[in-house]
């Protein structure tokens, strides 16, 4: 088990981001990038506020970002939601905190997209790895 | 930016009996724990996501509020009294605020260095 040390973060380590952070605390180590304000898509324009888009990555696997579908069809489209409801969750509480934070009124019609990539957690010996247990998941859905 | 944000994950431990409020708990500790929340403060003290998960009374919850709240909301500049307090208590966790506000300062001083 990982010994609970201060917390660390660099910002700015993105170059290409409008910005950047990179925070690592208790075995954990997340990526953040901010974008916007960007044209949102029609589905997402609203006309008196930006709408916060936010992404969560997990460490292991595409946590729901259908990236699979076109490759495993139908079938793996039920999988791979459900394994995206954690980061589903983790999204919708994170938007409605950063909405709150950011002045969404001063711009109206625009996205801010979020992404946040979870690069380590930390090991817990008492439990299967996500990698693990995605293969667990999934080894049947193949055949 | 309205305000900035800082955050912590508490959860409620039950050890030998007794009721414990862990900040930061490990991941043995949170397969343990009878309770976990994470709470975010604004920097004007304002709460801003609480999300708690098992049972809790509101006791426990207001023990873990005050946890959270001062780890997060705690003035670093503000309490010179205790600056050099390093007999304080073991499990008090890092202060935050003070956190953020020195990641941006050197952060800043490194971006306007060239003035």
């Amino acid at each position: 088990m990982p010994a609970i040390t201060a917390p660390e973060a660099a910002l700015s380590v993105l170059p290409r981001a409008d910005g950047s952070a990179k925070y690592s605390y208790a075995g954990y180590t997340v990526t953040a990038s901010v974008n916007g304000p960007i044209e949102a898509q029609r589905k997402d324009e609203h006309a008196q506020e930006a709408y916060v888009d936010v992404i969560v990555r997990p460490a292991a696997g595409v946590g729901g970002e259908c990236l699979d579908i076109a490759r495993y069809g139908a079938l793996l489209l039920t999988t791979a939601f459900y394994i995206g409801t954690r980061e589903r969750h983790l999204e919708s509480l994170l938007q409605s905190s950063l909405s709150q934070l950011i002045l969404v009124k001063n711009f109206p019609r625009m996205l801010i997209q979020v992404v946040l990539q979870v690069e380590a957690v930390p090991d817990n010996d008492y439990e299967n790895t996500k990698l693990v247990q995605a293969s667990l998941v999934r080894a049947p859905s193949y055949r | 930016m309205r305000a900035t944000a800082t955050s912590t994950v508490a959860a409620v431990v039950f050890q030998d009996g007794a009721r414990r409020v862990v900040v930061d708990p490990a991941p043995k500790e949170l397969a343990a724990a009878r309770s976990v929340h994470v709470l975010a403060f604004t920097s004007h003290d304002e709460l801003l996501l609480a999300e708690s998960e098992g049972d809790f009374s509101v006791e426990e919850w207001d023990d873990v509020y005050d946890a959270a709240a001062k780890i997060c909301c705690q003035s670093g500049a503000g309490n010179a009294d205790t600056a050099m307090d390093l007999d304080g208590p073991a499990n008090a966790g890092p202060d935050m605020r003070q956190f953020l506000s020195s990641t941006l300062e050197a952060k800043v001083a490194a971006d306007l260095y060239w003035k």
